[in-house]
């Protein structure tokens, strides 16, 4: 099994009207063994912006903490809020800082720019990124999730709709997956904040 | 920095409270040709100018305004050379931040780190202190025209105008 498959994960982010929604299963797994029906992968940086981190759990959480760390001394310094973008390319330049000893860690970003558009951002893990307009995966079951958004997105979804989408695509993906699932969580980025809201799944 | 049997400070304080090293780096400044800049409601201007000993003096490569950023540039007044270290210096720090972020050193920021390069230069084993003042100008992507001193000692305050020099 590859390092990136050990633990288990499923992250799913999708562009709206001018609104972004991302979502992760609930599943901690040590290979075949379920430890953890809660475990977080989706991170909140600010009110705009989420990033949501597939991969080996201690490198999630690890990322988790020097974002926050990198965030807040920005925050500090510059006085102002990072944008998704800037967001984006510092992440791609902390992974390719341990291009030879990465952290094994796949990132989907999912935010709000400064104009209120969605923005989606996703990269490998040692930085390569890519941008999308539509929605944008990672995890082990990466595989289903890109044929039910490939099936079920479409443009300038309202956020309810955006939400039902999501959460069936999602949900739909971990089910064929024996390392993803146990429940999720969406988060729903608006201009008025953030909205987050439990999935009920099969438990196994 | 520095030779390694210098591991002490060279910049030590009188013992009226003083760091003689920079208040003589300022002499060096105020008898440098004059610099100035102006900050206006859509961009900042700072000049200075180029008096050289002789005629036979080619002026053409001798650049005192310099470009750092997309959104900056300096000017100085005093020691040349100690200019066009920090100019380097200030260049490379930008260039190292927009490989991090993708976007554009703020004027701020360019400021701060500067001024932070100068004050290693008054606490660090073997070295002196810059003898120039520089004059920061740019405008971020905020549109807001800004301008800065920054002097020896590192400390650095906002203008809306001012000049340097002699």
């Amino acid at each position: 099994m590859s390092i990136l498959e050990y633990n288990g994960a499923a992250i799913i982010a999708m562009a709206g009207k001018d609104c972004v929604a991302i979502a992760s299963d609930n599943r901690l797994g040590i290979s075949y063994q379920t430890v953890a029906m809660d475990f977080k992968k989706v991170f909140k940086m600010n009110d705009r912006l989420m990033v949501g981190l597939a991969g080996l759990a201690t490198d999630v959480q690890t990322l988790d903490q020097l974002l926050r760390f990198r965030m807040n001394l920005y925050e500090l310094r510059e006085e102002r809020e990072m944008t998704p973008e800037v967001f984006t390319n510092l992440m791609s330049n902390m992974l390719y800082e341990k291009r030879f000893g990465p952290y094994f860690c796949e990132p989907v970003i999912a935010g709000l720019d400064p104009k209120g558009k969605p923005f989606l951002g996703t990269m490998d893990l040692i930085g390569a990124q890519a941008m999308a307009k539509d929605f944008c995966v990672a995890g082990t079951c990466d595989g289903n999730m890109y044929g039910m958004c490939e099936t079920l997105w479409k443009p300038d979804m309202e956020k309810e709709e955006l939400f039902e989408t999501l959460a069936q695509a999602l949900l739909a993906s971990v089910d064929r997956d024996a390392l993803s699932g146990w429940g999720g969580v969406v988060h729903i980025i608006t201009k008025e904040g953030i909205t987050s809201r439990e999935l009920k799944g099969r438990q196994d | 920095m520095g030779d390694s049997a210098y591991s002490f400070s060279l910049t030590t304080f009188s013992r009226t409270g003083k760091l003689l090293q920079i208040e003589y780096a300022l002499n060096a400044v105020a008898n440098g040709r004059t610099a100035l800049g102006i900050a206006a409601k859509d961009g900042v201007v700072i000049a200075t100018d180029k008096k050289f000993g002789s005629a036979l003096v080619e002026g053409e490569g001798v650049k005192k305004v310099e470009q750092v950023t997309d959104g900056s540039g300096f000017v100085y007044a005093g020691v040349g050379p100690d200019y066009r270290v920090l100019v380097r210096k200030a260049r490379k720090s930008a260039q190292a931040y927009f490989r991090e972020y993708r976007e554009v050193k703020p004027v701020g920021q360019l400021v701060k780190s500067t001024a932070s390069v100068m004050q290693e230069y008054t606490q660090s084993g073997g070295v002196r202190p810059f003898g120039v003042s520089l004059l920061v100008a740019g405008m971020d992507g905020d549109g807001v025209p800004r301008l800065f001193q920054v002097d020896p000692s590192g400390a650095y305050f906002g203008w809306k105008a001012t000049a340097i020099g002699k």
